[in-house]
């Protein structure tokens, strides 16, 4: 369960917003600057709001009342727009790298597993530039999900994939939803995308839930 | 011939760019993420050394450092260390006029990769020594390298703010610069056209270098050639 209620004075508007999610997959919808990427920010710690809670599976994350847990120890998988890969890292690098040296083998069954569902196993020594647009959003996937968060953040992560790529990206995201149990949020501005994924539908602008 | 001038230059340009190079990339670091009233203050500041004649700096340097200035006397009384007509005196000389070129390299390199490789090593969990040693280091190297060749050439060819910091005592504070232009006043040409080659040729080394380098990098981090993108 993620519940989060924030505000936070931005540049151009205030961003107000207040929501819960269960092990499902919720929807920010709306136009690009409306707020949709900052709420992922303030639920990953990279954004601090001004005012509010937000409360992971019971945890407070971040309250106005003296709580803000550093991005380190939220445990937040985070799928980032561009994907962030290290550029300089392989692609098992990649998905291994929060996982400490010692944890790794007990890990491995876990990211194997993955790996294979999501059929990338033959690009592991490869680098990011070496991989197309859609095995870089699955590998991004599968490094957000390598140390097991308690919620997905997705921001726009199939935006620059061709249409057939996308369609597959979509199936395997909710056949993920069904397997892993976790609140899953994510951002686009692509109506068609968020009505065929959401179980939840916000609609953001300026920074406000519409309804 | 002569190559002493050649030696003590190299020492005191090592020593400098190491400095240079630790200090600049920490600062430039610490400084790019950050937005507060008066960075640009600041990095002006840091800056100004570049654009001032050397005999400026070299002014500022015996100011503060001189028997009289406020660092100097407290050297004197604490240390009975006098840095003015040594080869320490040169070492910050070349510190202070090549650390604008370290610190616009390094701060151009930091600004050079995307922001969020280092928000989704945090979200991973690591800690910001981690993030700074297997990202940020990495991902502004080519950049740092740059910059630290740059300075190292500049503390190489230091001359007016030595001059006056340091002073011309051959065997001790005669860099190579400062022995050319000496050897030339006392009518021994030879002697400094044997000193103005090692230096053309080190110059030229390194530029070609950085050039070959430059475009190497973008083919590391993006994997796409220059002609190509």
């Amino acid at each position: 369960m993620l519940k989060v209620d924030i505000q936070s004075e931005l540049h151009y508007y205030t961003l107000d917003i207040s929501f819960e999610l269960n092990e499902e997959i919720g929807v920010l919808f709306g136009r690009s600057g409306a707020g949709k990427s900052t709420i992922l920010h303030a639920i990953a710690g990279l954004h601090t709001p001004d005012n509010g809670h937000i409360t992971i599976h019971d945890r407070a994350v971040y309250s106005s009342k003296g709580i803000n847990l550093p991005p380190q120890n939220r445990n937040v998988g985070y799928v980032f727009q561009d994907y962030a890969l290290f550029p300089h890292m392989t692609v098992a690098n990649n998905i291994y790298y929060g996982i400490a040296r010692k944890a790794r083998p007990e890990a491995k069954e876990h990211i194997d597993g993955l790996v294979h569902a999501l059929g990338i196993s033959h690009l592991q020594s490869k680098y990011p530039h070496q991989i197309s647009g859609g095995e870089k959003q699955r590998v991004a996937l599968i490094r957000a999900l390598a140390m097991k968060p308690d919620v997905l953040l997705l921001d726009e992560p199939f935006s620059a994939l061709d249409e057939d790529t996308r369609a597959e990206g979509h199936q395997e995201l909710l056949r993920l939803k069904n397997e892993w149990k976790i609140p899953m949020l994510l951002v686009t501005h692509n109506r068609e995308e968020g009505e065929k994924l959401a179980d939840r539908l916000f609609n953001i602008d300026n920074g406000k839930l519409q309804a | 011939m002569n190559l002493d001038p050649l030696w003590l230059s190299l020492k005191i340009a090592s020593i400098s760019s190491v400095i240079v190079f630790v200090v600049g990339t920490c600062i430039a670091r610490w400084l790019s993420r950050r937005h507060f009233t008066g960075k640009n203050l600041l990095e002006s500041a840091i800056l100004l050394p570049m654009v001032l004649p050397p005999t400026v700096v070299g002014f500022g340097l015996l100011y503060i450092f001189g028997k009289n200035g406020f660092l100097g006397k407290w050297l004197q009384t604490l240390f009975d260390l006098q840095l003015v007509f040594t080869w320490y005196a040169a070492v910050i000389a070349s510190v202070i006029v090549s650390f604008p070129l370290m610190y616009q390299s390094a701060a151009a390199a930091f600004k050079n990769y995307n922001p969020n490789l280092e928000n989704a090593a945090y979200t991973m969990g690591a800690s910001k020594i981690k993030v700074f040693w297997t990202i940020s280091l990495p991902l502004a190297w080519p950049g740092l390298l740059a910059g630290l060749v740059l300075s190292f050439s500049r503390a190489l060819g230091e001359f007016g703010a030595t001059l006056m910091f340091a002073g011309y005592i051959p065997g001790k504070t005669d860099t190579l610069p400062i022995a050319i232009y000496f050897s030339v006043e006392s009518g021994n040409s030879q002697a400094a056209l044997w000193l103005v080659l090692i230096m053309v040729v080190i110059g030229f080394g390194t530029v070609y270098w950085l050039n070959r380098w430059n475009k190497r990098q973008s083919i590391w981090i993006t994997g796409v050639k220059d002609e190509e993108a």
